[in-house]
């Protein structure tokens, strides 16, 4: 018995010794972390800024500061992860170079990937505590973003958008458009039944969204989460136009964006190939194939709800 | 085995140190729209109708969509409509509510009813019938006294469809 313990106790040191090697050794593939100069900083007010700064800027700036934990391998490979991540998807310090359109949009995302849990990451927030926003951090936010929603009222420049769409010869498709991804655009979805409608205030849009036969049995049979394969979703948008006693109605058509189902086709995008089809000819949205994770990571606050953020109306 | 159950309580620490802080509001996941739902006693799937236009009013916080057959679609697509005989068109009005899902958006709640517009007879006489379903189960109102038809019939027939590419 004594000597199989001691070939254990030996066996023990032996693995604890090379995992103590692998450690050390692993610490010195440091891959970059580049602090770039900061070319066009997020200009909003000072009490918003400094919560983003607080919150967002290791991982969504050039001004990333680790703390030494992070500098710690493996924690550090996965650090650098998130960081060049984070600036693919937003960053504060090239905040200048956004549309002032695209900026109001980012900022309704922000705030809807804070309300929701989504940001900062959990495993961020695990390690470090000060980044985590507090109710009265979101209240700022809440209060400057709700101020950017400005209602337009008999907008000219929709109204005669609207006309000349109206005026505009029909389109026909003579050739199914695809994204830069391969995600089709699907046509017919005008006589698909729908799921849902919503009015958006953040960006003077309505919008209408569809379902395939596929998609409304889904609903009908209470099995959405997730989706079958086969679903697809359409959501059109619109300009909403509002007249002064307050009644809008539909303007120039948009986009139509598509959801479609396919678990093991688009396994790579959650499951769903993402396409968005810009203005009555049909444009695909998006020049490389990072638009496809620009749509999931807007839709990660409903990561649980298969990436649908519409509630599902039975009709 | 002891080096096992260590290395469990270790993981299992660390995994409720990572979800500790990580209570993520409820988003209903899964669920469906179920007030905005209509009744499958009004079996409005049957009717075979699809959607024509969406309209909001802000001041009494609706929001409606209108649905037709093939000869409403082309009655509201047409700048001036050459022929109403055959049309049947349905507006579902809905309250609306914030959309807990999106800050900044607004999806239906509360059904409030369903208006039909039926147009049968020849052209020269159509015969225009009028139905109210009130409700979140849609039940038939048979007296329309306090209602305006007349208005109500205007309002609907008027509405122009949405632009679509086609």
């Amino acid at each position: 018995m004594k000597t199989q313990g001691q070939s254990l106790k030996k066996k023990v040191l032996a693995a604890f010794a090379i995992l103590c090697i692998l450690f050390i050794g692993i610490q010195f593939y440091r891959p970059e972390i580049p602090n770039p100069p900061v070319v066009a900083d997020f200009t909003g007010p000072a009490n918003v800024k400094a919560i983003f700064e607080k919150s967002c800027y290791d991982c969504h700036s050039n001004k990333t500061e680790l703390k030494w934990f992070d500098k710690v391998q493996p924690a550090y490979t996965l650090v650098a992860q998130d960081v060049k991540e984070g600036r693919t998807g937003l960053n504060f310090s090239e905040w200048g170079k956004l549309a002032p359109g695209d900026q109001k949009a980012k900022l309704f995302e922000i705030l809807n990937q804070v309300t929701t849990g989504t940001m900062p990451l959990p495993n961020y927030l695990a390690l470090h505590h000060s980044a985590k926003l507090s109710k009265e951090d979101v209240a700022v936010l809440q209060h400057y973003i709700a101020g950017l929603m400005v209602e337009k009222v008999e907008d000219t420049a929709m109204i005669n958008a609207r006309s000349r769409q109206q005026a505009a010869k029909v389109n026909k498709m003579t050739k199914v458009p695809v994204t830069v991804t391969g995600v089709p655009y699907v046509d017919g979805y005008a006589s698909w039944d729908i799921i849902s409608t919503t009015d958006r205030a953040d960006n003077n849009t309505m919008r209408v969204i569809y379902g395939n036969a596929i998609a409304i049995k889904a609903i009908h049979d209470n099995k959405i989460n997730p989706w079958p394969d086969g679903a697809v979703i359409a959501k059109v948008a619109w300009d909403k136009i509002q007249d002064k006693e307050g009644n809008s109605t539909t303007g120039a058509f948009k986009q139509v964006e598509f959801m479609i189902k396919d678990s093991g086709k688009y396994a790579g995008t959650k499951g769903w190939g993402w396409g968005r089809f810009k203005t009555l000819n049909r444009e695909p949205y998006g020049k490389t194939t990072d638009y496809a994770t620009e749509c999931i990571n807007c839709h990660r606050p409903v990561a649980n709800n298969d990436f649908v953020f519409t509630l599902p109306i039975k009709q | 085995m002891l080096p096992n159950i260590n290395y469990l309580a270790i993981m299992t620490c660390f995994a409720l140190t990572l979800t500790a802080c990580t209570t993520t509001p409820d988003n209903h996941a899964g669920e469906l729209n179920a007030k905005a739902s209509l009744p499958d006693s009004f079996n409005f799937k049957s009717k075979g109708l699809h959607v024509i236009a969406s309209s909001i009013n802000k001041r009494e916080n609706i929001t409606a969509v209108l649905y037709g057959n093939a000869a409403a679609q082309k009655f509201a697509r047409e700048a001036v409509p050459a022929d109403s005989v055959g049309v049947v068109m349905t507006l579902v009005t809905w309250n609306q509510e914030d959309d807990g899902r999106w800050f900044g958006a607004r999806i239906p709640g509360d059904l409030l009813c369903a208006e039909t517009v039926t147009i049968t007879g020849k052209s020269a006489a159509p015969q225009i019938k009028f139905e109210l379903f009130n409700g979140a189960l849609l039940t038939r109102e048979t007296n329309t006294d306090g209602i305006d038809t007349a208005q109500r019939i205007k309002y609907i027939l008027g509405q122009k469809a949405s632009i679509l590419p086609q």
